[in-house]
């Protein structure tokens, strides 16, 4: 797992979950959270919209001041979407790899 | 930058000009997302009024009017009559939907259009500095009632069924994805199809009606408000008091629309009609 690390304008975290499925057969799956730092409010839509607890207010501060969140527990990440869905400003990417 | 914002939206605009958690924005991506999957960028026009929920059409990069107050469902018929072949797609919010635009709103669900309109329900004038809305709740405190509303709030989409509306859905902002959803089935409905989505307004309505202006407490409320269907058809009538039932509220199929009567009217009795007319029809 690589730790969050700012890019540029984004703040990225990538981390490598282990699934171990009915086969037994070990398969890696790869996730990244992108918040752009430009696009962000502040407004913890994402935070709260987790069921997993994977975000959290980071002490970052965007473009328009506030703090933006970021990845701080990116091994519970199911890739359920629900931060990307919610998310008003477009601010949030989740992908695989 | 996100895949469809940077597909769709004019970059130009961005960010988004709404306070920071409103849900405005949650519908741009929703919508967008519905788009997305019918592929149809190309053949859908949005109109809007005037309202924080009028600029969401404004972020997309697709043929849009930003009309008069009140006056967006007008222009989408008379666009959509000029041009059957579009999606045409309304915001609107609730003061310019039930409130200055009332009128329009009740004679287009009763011509059964084929338009899609979506009215964000923040439960106040939001952009022009809260004042009270036909929706604003019974006691809510506002800009223009300081005592509390002496008013009891429309419900939007009891009035769009009673007046003919043959699709009528209800969502939150706490469920962007059933918003694509119904975005979709709406889009494809033959008919006037009605969406109200209930947002959350922390600057306006949080403030004064609910006493806070966090954006999380605000979805929150809305979160809690919200009762599904088949949940509410259990329920006691006490028991939703200050709830509002979520869902795909109405469906008919085969309600005549108005665009093929009135071609069809052209076709049958065409011998007075200009060229154009004719050509059209």
């Amino acid at each position: 797992m690589m730790g969050p690390a700012s890019q540029g304008s984004a703040l990225r975290t990538r981390s490598v979950i282990r699934i171990q499925d009915h086969d037994l057969r070990e398969v890696f799956a790869v996730v990244t959270i992108t918040v752009d730092k430009e696009m962000c409010k502040g407004c913890n839509l994402c935070i709260v919209s987790c069921p997993k607890a994977v975000l959290a207010v980071s002490q970052e501060r965007g473009k328009a001041g506030f703090l933006v969140p970021e990845a701080t527990n990116p091994k519970a990440c199911t890739k359920c979407k629900n931060c990307e869905v919610i998310c008003p400003d477009f601010a949030i990417v989740v992908e695989e790899g | 930058m996100h895949p469809l914002a940077e597909k769709y939206l004019r970059r130009r605009a961005l960010p988004q000009f709404f306070c920071p958690g409103c849900g405005d924005g949650t519908i741009v991506s929703a919508l967008m997302r519905a788009i997305d999957d019918l592929g149809i960028i190309d053949r859908v026009a949005f109109t809007s009024g005037i309202g924080c929920s009028a600029w969401i059409p404004v972020f997309v990069n697709a043929d849009i009017i930003h009309s008069m107050h009140g006056r967006a469902i007008p222009v989408a018929t008379a666009l959509k009559l000029t041009d059957p072949s579009r999606k045409v797609v309304v915001f609107a919010g609730d003061g310019d939907c039930v409130g200055i635009g009332g009128n329009h709103f009740i004679h287009a669900a009763r011509r059964n259009v084929d338009l899609t309109v979506v009215m964000v329900n923040n439960a106040i004038y939001g952009m022009t500095g809260g004042q009270t809305a036909p929706t604003t709740p019974h006691r809510g405190m506002t800009k223009t009632t300081p005592l509390g509303n002496a008013e009891f709030p429309f419900d939007a989409c009891e009035l769009a069924k009673a007046a003919g509306a043959t699709y009528v859905a209800r969502w939150t902002t706490a469920h962007p994805r059933q918003i694509t959803t119904a975005l979709k089935e709406a889009i494809g409905h033959k008919g006037f199809a009605f969406i109200e989505v209930l947002s959350q307004c922390p600057t306006q309505s949080g403030r004064l009606i609910y006493g806070s202006g966090d954006p999380v407490e605000a979805f929150k409320r809305v979160k809690e408000m919200a009762v599904p269907l088949a949940k509410a058809k259990g329920m006691a009538a006490a028991e939703l008091a200050g709830k509002v039932v979520v869902g795909k509220l109405h469906q008919v199929e085969g309600r005549p629309e108005l665009c093929d009567e009135v071609y069809a009217l052209m076709k049958e009795q065409g011998e007075g009609l200009s060229a154009e007319a004719k050509l059209v029809s």
